[in-house]
């Protein structure tokens, strides 16, 4: 029976799970490094403690530190969220070692899935189609240069023990082989601690459709329907929902099918998900498997009513599944938008700095999973993700609509965040009538063009002009009131004259 | 000392405050109040329509404005200033150097050009890994390199020298 779990994880994906261990009244114990004291993690869960310096390496990549300490404190089981350790075979090997239960698949199961060579020759023998390319990691330029001739460009180089979108680059020519071919080795090499690397044909005009699966440990298999992830900027999801407005009821039996399969064939157990491409004729190819709980989970609990990471604790607990395939339905339409502290106005350059005001979105419908809060430092050393909101609606039409209120009230200072650019694509026609694929937003979407057309930011605009002009004012008139106002306020140096 | 000019957005407004309760923004009078929450954040009503303002200052009358979920770099000067600014910017026209900052904080990956290299406008230049990312700083425009201020696989500041072009 599990008790206490450790997360060894940060931001908003371990507030996620605090929340599950909090509702089903086991305790949550968090771990941060130094650079998170002020994260919201820290502060919501039973008990917190520091593990190391700002660098992964010294803290959430550190193994040793992690399992030591679950051990001190009287975990019984270790959670890893997504990244850092969800998907590492020796790390999840080590914790059953160790005699603690790793809430996820068995190691095994993410050795099979996470060479994506493996489980490209896996899905093969088990009839699931995959897409063209090498089945087996390429070791040279030489090598690779003549099987991507082979196979033919444009092509993807990837890292076998990629995911998440980093490790993998789009070559068209041959002449950009090498380049790309070392560029990708070193990000694979540091993301992912393996420089292997192989290659597949790019896929025209792909849309992303993938399927959440769920397996207990007594043989029990389901899956919870499709999400479609087609927005996608450099191979980065940044908006999620279910169910794809492109899936027709024969297509979803078809690629849900292929999932189950798919976990069948690697023996998986916990929550998992298959993904696939799918071409403009609905046939659909086998991408890879994420071996952990997604970031964009929160839309398929909207859709079926089950909370994922409650389930994922239960079976770890050797409970069988909570539901019955037959039982679960799509009821509605759900978003997700992935918020960043990134600047859509100068090339995705990440932002940094504290928060010093935070205000979230609320209402019907709307869901907010953060890791930060007012106070709270975005820092340099991870990934730039604020929060994911959510929402639900009864028709694909009615969560859009929602959504884009939702977007509007969402008031994050201190730091550059994609707010606009994520309620411009909302506004987009094309992706309002679900005519998009994965390369939208790099070949039909222009953020400045549509933030010409946006009346409502003409409004904010003027009053942040307005704005500007009274602060001088008031600065000029009452200066010293201000300026002993200002000097108090130690949110950032950057306030003073 | 009541006549303002923002530039926001790439656009230039003008901004003049007549009264406590009333201000022209380019030409058109709006009633407004504003009200203090703390050092950083108010409520600002124009007409009949309230905004919640955040802001912080960054530098030489720069600020960062967040209006509900937009943020704004917002350029503010009295009319004074413009003058002022406009006569400066005469005289330094005639140098060509430019100096290349890091956009953001992170770790010198790779120096990809050398100093007195001629450089085409968009090549990449260095690589800067900042939040697990590789990104290309590119050459802003075509020119020489006169300068590389930094050293492969050490960290840079936000704002730091990368290099110099002419």
């Amino acid at each position: 029976m599990i008790k206490k779990i450790l997360i060894a994880n940060r931001g908003e994906i371990a507030v996620r799970i605090i929340r599950a261990c909090r509702e089903m009244g086991t305790t949550s114990a968090a771990v941060y490094s130094e650079a998170d004291r002020t994260s919201l993690h820290v502060r919501l869960a039973d008990e917190a403690h520091l593990i190391g310096k700002a660098v992964s390496s010294d803290s959430y990549l550190n193994a040793e530190k992690i399992i030591s300490l679950a051990k001190k404190i009287h975990a019984d089981a270790i959670h890893p969220g997504y990244g850092f350790f969800s998907e590492n075979a020796k790390f999840i090997a080590e914790v059953e070692k160790a005699g603690l239960i790793f809430i996820g698949p068995s190691s095994t199961s993410v050795e099979l899935m996470g060479s994506k060579t493996a489980a490209r020759q896996l899905m093969q023998t088990h009839g699931v189609p995959i897409v063209p390319g090498t089945t087996e990691s390429i070791t040279s330029i030489d090598s690779g240069l003549k099987a991507a001739e082979k196979i033919g460009f444009p092509i993807l180089l990837k890292a076998a023990a990629g995911g998440g979108g980093k490790g993998m680059r789009k070559v068209l020519h041959p002449k950009d082989f090498k380049d790309a071919f070392e560029a990708t080795q070193r990000e694979a090499l540091k993301s992912f601690a393996n420089d292997s690397i192989y290659i597949e044909k790019l896929i025209e005009n792909p849309r992303h459709i993938e399927v959440q699966i769920i397996a207990d440990k007594h043989g029990n298999y389901a899956h919870l329907f499709e999400r479609e992830c087609s927005i996608q900027r450099r191979h980065q999801k940044i908006i999620e929902e279910a169910p794809s407005s492109f899936v027709d009821e024969c297509t979803r039996l078809n690629i849900t099918n292929a999932a189950v399969n798919a976990a069948k064939a690697c023996n998986y157990t916990n929550a998992g998900t298959v993904e696939f491409l799918m071409d403009s004729n609905k046939n659909f190819y086998f991408l890879e498997m994420n071996t952990r709980l997604q970031v964009e989970h929160p839309v398929t609990e909207f859709i079926t009513g089950i909370d994922l990471v409650k389930e994922q604790i239960s079976i770890a607990n050797g409970h069988r599944l909570s539901f019955k395939q037959d039982a679960l339905k799509v009821s509605g339409h759900s978003f997700e938008c992935r918020v960043y502290a990134e600047d859509p106005s100068n090339e995705f350059l990440p932002s940094t700095g504290r928060i010093y005001e935070y205000i979230e979105p609320s209402g019907p419908g709307i869901r907010v999973d953060s890791g930060f809060n007012r106070g709270s430092v975005i820092d340099v050393y991870y990934d730039p993700l604020i929060s994911k909101l959510v929402c639900w609606g009864a028709d694909r039409n009615q969560a859009i609509r929602r959504m884009i209120r939702a977007l509007n009230e969402y008031h994050i200072a201190g730091v550059t965040t994609n707010l606009s650019f994520l309620i411009q694509i909302f506004r987009n026609k094309d992706f309002t009538d679900g005519n998009f694929d994965i390369n939208f937003l790099e070949q039909k979407f222009n953020y400045f063009d549509a933030l010409q057309l946006n009346e409502a930011r003409e409004k904010s605009s003027d009053a942040a002009a307005v704005f500007a002009a009274l602060i001088k004012t008031l600065r000029i008139s009452n200066g010293t009131i201000q300026n002993e106002e200002l000097t108090t306020n130690n949110w950032s140096n950057q306030l003073y004259e | 000392m009541n006549e303002f000019v923002v530039t926001i957005s790439g656009k230039r407004r003008e901004v003049r405050v007549l009264s406590p309760q009333t201000l022209s923004l380019d030409g058109q009078v709006y009633a407004y109040e504003l009200i203090s929450i703390d050092s950083s954040n108010y409520i600002l009503r124009i007409d009949d329509k309230f905004f919640h303002i955040s802001y912080h200052k960054k530098k030489n009358g720069e600020f960062l404005v967040t209006v509900d979920s937009e943020t704004y770099d917002v350029l503010i000067q009295t009319s004074l200033q413009e003058k002022a600014a406009k006569l400066i910017e005469h005289k330094t026209a005639g140098s060509r150097k430019i100096d290349i900052i890091a956009p953001m904080p992170g770790m010198l990956l790779k120096i990809k050009k050398g100093k007195g290299e001629r450089i085409r406008q968009g090549e990449s230049i260095m690589i800067l890994e900042a939040m697990k990312m590789e990104n290309d700083i590119k050459s802003p425009k075509e020119g020489v390199i006169l300068d590389i201020h930094v050293q492969e696989s050490k960290a840079v500041e936000k704002g730091e020298l990368l290099f110099s072009l002419e």
